[in-house]
């Protein structure tokens, strides 16, 4: 009997950084600037709009002394490729439906649009409202 | 095997986050179990997470008797299916990267004060011990550490009875994994708290003080418990677990030894360390 022919080679994960992995860094920082009180998380699921092969990452922020309440910062897309990456607000948003999204095509367009995205007013506004609302 | 320090207070309803985070600080705690906590959460978070301390979290909630924090990550601490929000019991599983899960089940039982029958107090110790066992089987493991305010002593039915929790004061007895009586298995706890009766370290002789005019009195009792597994004895150092009358320059019990109530809670803490 012939040896069997593996055409498979080696096969291991690729040395870069996922959207998500960089996202999830992001993520375990922030209850260190909060006291543990607004924690985030994200999320990962396969896109059930644009078929096979496209992950979609949402970025949670929650705050677990209220029943862990649960906010959708925003969500990216991608293929298996990685990038580009496509940024949009949270879920089938208006804003989504009317074109209103980023494509970010290398690792570092994504980082300094992940920056400015978590650093905006916006983000600060939402997270300090949460903060009130627990504090309060 | 790295080391996981628990601490469990009954704070009586006080406004004792200060306390509970020094104390939390000055004991290594890794997870933290109030019973009677009348604060929100949220404060005392803040007060566990304040300056040099920190790194606490609060996981999902799943008692409103009991009030979890953890330095773990919230992910690692998660309600078990058996768990019932409404109950004097928290059932978690707490799952540690490349460590063996095991249960960590929270209780603060109901008062003998409001039980007109010590029966009903073992009747419930019954249907308390079952889900537990019922949380094993789902889990396919028998690693559980419960800690609480049973409001029980630890020769009372509801923690020796067999069909209860079966919570012997013996290790090596405990070792033989389970009792049967009239055919049926029932899996032992073993009850360190048995050697914190009486007054051989001191004027303290108990974690919580009554004083009735009953006929039978005890003055001291030992409500405030750990129980653990054989499959768990092994990582328990018996040396490590104390019932706590100090937090830094503060005194929580009064020179007669028994718990300053005004001040502090009328339950002093405990505070253990499991290796597994």
């Amino acid at each position: 009997m012939a040896a069997q022919v593996d055409f498979w080679g080696d096969i291991g994960p690729a040395v870069v950084r996922t959207p998500a992995s960089i996202m999830r860094e992001q993520a375990a920082l922030l209850g260190q600037k909060t006291q543990n009180l607004v924690e985030a998380r994200v999320d990962t699921r396969a896109d059930p709009y644009a078929g096979a092969g496209q992950f979609v990452h949402t970025f949670k922020l929650v705050v677990p002394t209220l029943d862990d309440y649960t906010y959708d910062l925003f969500e990216v897309s991608h293929p298996v490729s990685l990038y580009p990456v496509t940024a949009h607000g949270p879920g089938r948003s208006l804003a989504y439906m009317a074109g209103k999204r980023d494509e970010l095509n290398t690792e570092d367009e994504f980082k300094n649009w992940l920056k400015d995205r978590l650093g905006s007013d916006e983000t600060k506004k939402i997270i300090g409202n949460l903060l009130a609302q627990v504090t309060s | 095997m790295p080391s996981t320090r628990f601490l469990f207070w009954n704070i009586n309803r006080k406004p004792l986050a200060e306390a509970v985070a020094d104390l939390a600080e000055e004991q290594r705690a890794d997870v933290v179990v109030l019973a009677e906590s009348r604060l929100d959460p949220a404060a005392i978070l803040r007060a566990l997470n304040t300056g040099r301390r920190g790194g606490f979290h609060f996981p999902p909630e799943t008692s409103k008797r009991v009030t979890i924090f953890t330095r773990f990550s919230r992910r690692f601490l998660r309600p078990a299916p058996e768990n019932d929000r409404s109950s004097h019991m928290a059932i978690r599983r707490l799952a540690l990267p490349a460590r063996p899960e095991i249960l960590v089940v929270a209780v603060h039982l109901p008062s003998k004060l409001r039980k007109s029958h010590h029966e009903s107090q073992t009747s419930e110790c019954f249907e308390w011990a079952r889900r537990i066992i019922a949380e094993e089987e789902r889990a396919g493991h028998r690693r559980t550490v419960v800690l609480g305010d049973f409001n029980l002593n630890p020769f009372e039915p509801g923690l020796v009875a067999a069909n209860c929790f079966n919570s012997v004061m013996s290790r090596q007895i405990a070792s033989g994994r389970s009792r049967t009586v009239l055919g049926q298995k029932f899996p032992f706890f073993y009850n360190p708290m048995w050697g914190h009766l009486g007054d051989l370290r001191g004027h303290t002789a108990g974690s919580y003080f009554y004083n009735s005019s009953e006929h039978v009195n005890y003055y001291w009792n030992v409500f405030d418990q750990v129980l653990i597994r054989p499959e768990l004895v092994g990582g328990f150092d018996s040396s490590q677990l104390r019932i706590v009358a100090s937090v830094g320059q503060r005194h929580l019990v009064r020179a007669n030894g028994r718990p300053n109530g005004t001040d502090f809670s009328d339950h002093l803490p405990i505070v253990f360390e499991l290796v597994f």
